[in-house]
């Protein structure tokens, strides 16, 4: 019979280390399993003005308004370019120049970026003039690089404009993006430009960009594809707008001051009555962790004392199997270290109700088959009297 | 008359073992227990308890119950065996 007990304890045991082996690794795997092993990488640009189609891939910020209500482009304040895994690039619209090609991702979901400084200047020369913003400003981040950019607007001979592109600070540039500037163009410009390459002209008509007017963040846009992107008129009705804005602000500041230094005594009023609270609160908290770990002492006293010289008929196998935890979660300070792991805490796989449902269900089967077993042994021993008849 | 005594002090003598015994059972779990109970082997233990779908403290709690009762039949029988046998001899 022992031996039967025996080998009934190491498979539940064998069973145990089976659970754990199956459902440990299978729980790790899927929590490493990330959204960004499916999706390319983006690179963001903010604060800018880009024209791009409605159709852009994987964009999520682009609210900002119509640029080409034919063709369907829209400018956009805040653009995301895209960076397929294999290395090819999106355009966004027609028009613009690539900055770089030299790198490519190695493989999905890891971007192998060289860093490119960009400090000089790149002219184009559009096919068509008919009234543009002088001097507008495009202002560029990637990433937590801030570049500033200007774009001048030169016309040539009344029929053709030089857009100057300067870079006046040291760009930092995510190889392999592109930069596109908004065109009225219904012809596409290539897609790839050596940015290196000095006076690159295109044919393409009048480009339009957006004017950046006090801080950078307010800004307006074209809403029209004629050509003329810009009037006085619209300007100042922009201006008018946001100075009425101020006003109400500063009207608001005003009459917010006078209540200021009665706001301010009854902030201090309440910071002294939250101090005094949490002082409060602090000695109560101290004094019940004082009881509490007074009560551990003695608990723990009592048991040792019951452990080592005690003697108990009900369960002596308590203590041992007291070592399982009902907790979600175990710390593992020794393991995690062996490993060289951080993760000196360790959770249940399992929701709480899958493991009080469970509970239940399994101690009744595991004391039945329990006792089953006990049954079988005894019906073979004649000195109880259960022998089969 | 003798024949009780003398099986009165058979019982006391199996009881006397039969506490030793467990006592002995006892000491060495407990020694056990808490010599590995702040070791890697605990944090072990804890970590089946974590990712059994149930609650190990219960499950093993009722199993412990069970090999406990099933320790003390085996003892009591012990000394029924013993205290009838001697019965009989005598």
């Amino acid at each position: 019979m022992s031996t039967k007990v025996s080998r009934f304890l190491t498979l539940g045991f064998v069973f145990s280390i089976a659970l754990v082996l199956v459902f440990s690794p299978l729980t790790q795997a899927i929590g490493e399993i990330s959204l960004s092993d499916f999706y390319p990488q983006t690179v963001y640009f903010g604060n800018g003005f880009f024209c791009t189609d409605a159709s852009l891939p994987n964009s999520v910020n682009y609210t900002t308004g119509k640029c080409d209500s034919v063709n369907n482009k829209y400018w956009r304040q805040t653009g995301q370019l895209r960076i397929e895994s294999n290395g090819s690039t999106t355009p966004w619209a027609f028009g613009g120049f690539f900055v770089s090609s030299g790198a490519r991702p190695i493989e999905p979901g890891y971007l192998q970026i060289p860093i490119y400084i960009i400090n000089g200047e790149q002219s184009f020369n559009m096919g068509q003039v008919t009234g543009f913003m002088a001097n507008p400003k495009v202002y560029y981040n990637v990433g937590d690089y801030l570049a500033t950019v200007d774009s001048k607007f030169e016309n040539l001979n009344g029929a053709t404009a030089r857009v100057t592109v300067t870079v006046y600070h040291d760009w930092v540039i995510p190889a392999n993006t592109q930069l596109y500037f908004c065109s009225n163009s219904q012809t596409a410009v290539a897609a790839s430009q050596n940015p290196y390459a000095a006076n690159a002209v295109w044919s393409r008509g009048l480009p339009r960009f957006g004017v950046i007017i006090g801080n950078g963040t307010n800004f307006f846009y074209g809403d029209d594809d004629s050509g003329s992107s810009f009037d006085d008129t619209e300007i100042l009705n922009h201006l008018y707008t946001m100075g009425t804005s101020l006003s109400s602000i500063d009207s608001k500041i005003s009459s917010m001051s006078g209540n200021s230094q009665q706001m301010l005594d009854a902030i201090n009023d309440l910071n002294d009555e939250t101090n005094q609270a949490n002082q409060d609160a602090n000695a109560r908290y101290q004094d019940e962790k004082d009881t509490i770990n007074d009560s551990k002492d003695e608990a723990q006293n009592s048991a040792d004392s019951m452990d080592t010289s005690g003697f108990s008929l009900g369960n002596p196998f308590a203590s041992w199997f007291g070592m399982f935890t009902n907790n979600n979660c175990v710390d593992i300070p020794k393991i995690a270290s062996w490993i060289h792991s951080n993760e000196t805490r360790v959770c249940s796989p399992w929701s709480s109700d899958v493991r009080s449902n469970l509970t239940p269900i399994i101690s009744v089967i595991a004391v039945m088959v329990g006792f089953g077993l006990l049954v079988h042994w005894l019906k073979g021993d004649t000195d109880v009297g259960l022998e089969n008849t | 008359m003798g024949e009780s005594i003398v099986y009165a002090l058979k019982m006391a003598l199996a009881v006397v073992v039969f506490t030793a015994f467990m006592a002995a059972i006892i000491t060495v779990i407990a020694l056990i227990t808490s010599a590995s109970s702040s070791t890697a082997f605990g944090e072990v233990i804890g970590l089946i308890s974590v990712y059994l779908p149930f609650n190990p403290a219960v499950v093993f709690g009722a199993l412990s119950t069970m090999i406990a009762g099933l320790l003390a039949f085996l003892v009591a029988k012990k000394i029924y065996t013993l205290t009838n046998n001697t019965y009989q001899s005598t």
